[in-house]
């Protein structure tokens, strides 16, 4: 008996470099399309429970932001530079901020931030309701 | 006279799998980094505060333009259609958080009644996106 060895057929070849072609492409892709912004975030509705401490003094301060973003306390304008020190004068009341619906968000963000960077615990945001 | 031959010299077989090792970790690197401009189907700027906090990504992202167009996850939709999708992921997880990507110069009439709004719908918890204050 003749044993006919049958020869082993030679395994394909896969090449990498079309692999690495669209990787490079898929990167390039990605790197061009995303944006990285530094963006960080702050509290305006703080979960039930972290809810910053109720004031030692039970005095309310009202700070009214202005339709040009201009803050106004008591009738007084404060400039916009001088929010952080008249917010330090009422550090231990309540702070409610009464905002224009015609000032624009940076406005009250200024405030805001003045006041975490105070560390006032007591800060809440009143608007005006639909009239009846 | 006699010839010597050099044997030529077997050159480094250069691999390439150290390339797409590299080329895969950029890869990685750029999809867990970079930001699809996703959240925002318009063009805005979020208001500058040096106060605010790196949270974890994740939840919902209403985008606020400045002249109140409203986006929810990178799509545009009309204020009660995002309250209604923001009710639908409220009832799905409980305590999914909303960040309000408003542009600076949005009038607080499109953002605060919103805010209200998400928050009688069931959203516990809402910040508002801000970059970094650079002076």
């Amino acid at each position: 008996m003749i044993r006919l060895a049958r020869q082993s057929r030679p395994l394909p070849v896969i090449s990498i470099i079309p692999l690495v072609d669209v990787l490079l492409i898929l990167l390039v892709f990605f790197m061009v399309t995303s944006t990285f912004l530094d963006l960080d975030m702050l509290p305006i509705s703080p979960p039930e429970g972290q809810a910053g401490a109720e004031p030692s003094d039970s005095r309310t301060v009202l700070i009214r932001v202005l339709p040009d973003g201009t803050l106004a306390i008591r009738g007084q304008r404060i400039a916009p530079d001088g929010i952080q020190a008249v917010l330090a004068q009422h550090a231990d009341a309540r702070v409610l901020l009464l905002p224009s619906p015609q000032a624009d968000v940076q406005a009250l963000v200024r405030v805001l931030d003045a006041a975490a960077l105070l560390g006032l615990s007591s800060v809440s945001v009143l608007q005006f309701g639909d009239a009846p | 006279m006699t010839r010597l031959y050099r044997p030529a010299q077997k050159r480094p077989a250069e691999t390439i799998v150290a390339l797409v090792d590299v080329v895969f970790f950029l890869l990685v690197f750029a999809l867990l980094i970079g930001r699809m401009d996703a959240t925002a189907p318009f063009d805005l700027t979020p208001p500058e505060a040096t106060s605010g906090v790196d949270m974890p990504s994740g939840g919902l992202t209403a985008a606020v333009s400045a002249d109140g167009t409203l986006a929810l996850n990178g799509e545009p939709m009309s204020r009660t259609a995002l309250l209604r999708a923001a009710e639908r992921a409220i009832g799905a997880s409980p305590e999914i958080r909303l960040r309000i990507n408003a542009d600076g110069r949005t009038a607080l009439r499109h953002v605060l009644p919103l805010a209200s709004d998400l928050k009688e719908v069931g959203v516990r918890e809402i910040v508002l996106v801000v970059t970094p204050d650079a002076g």
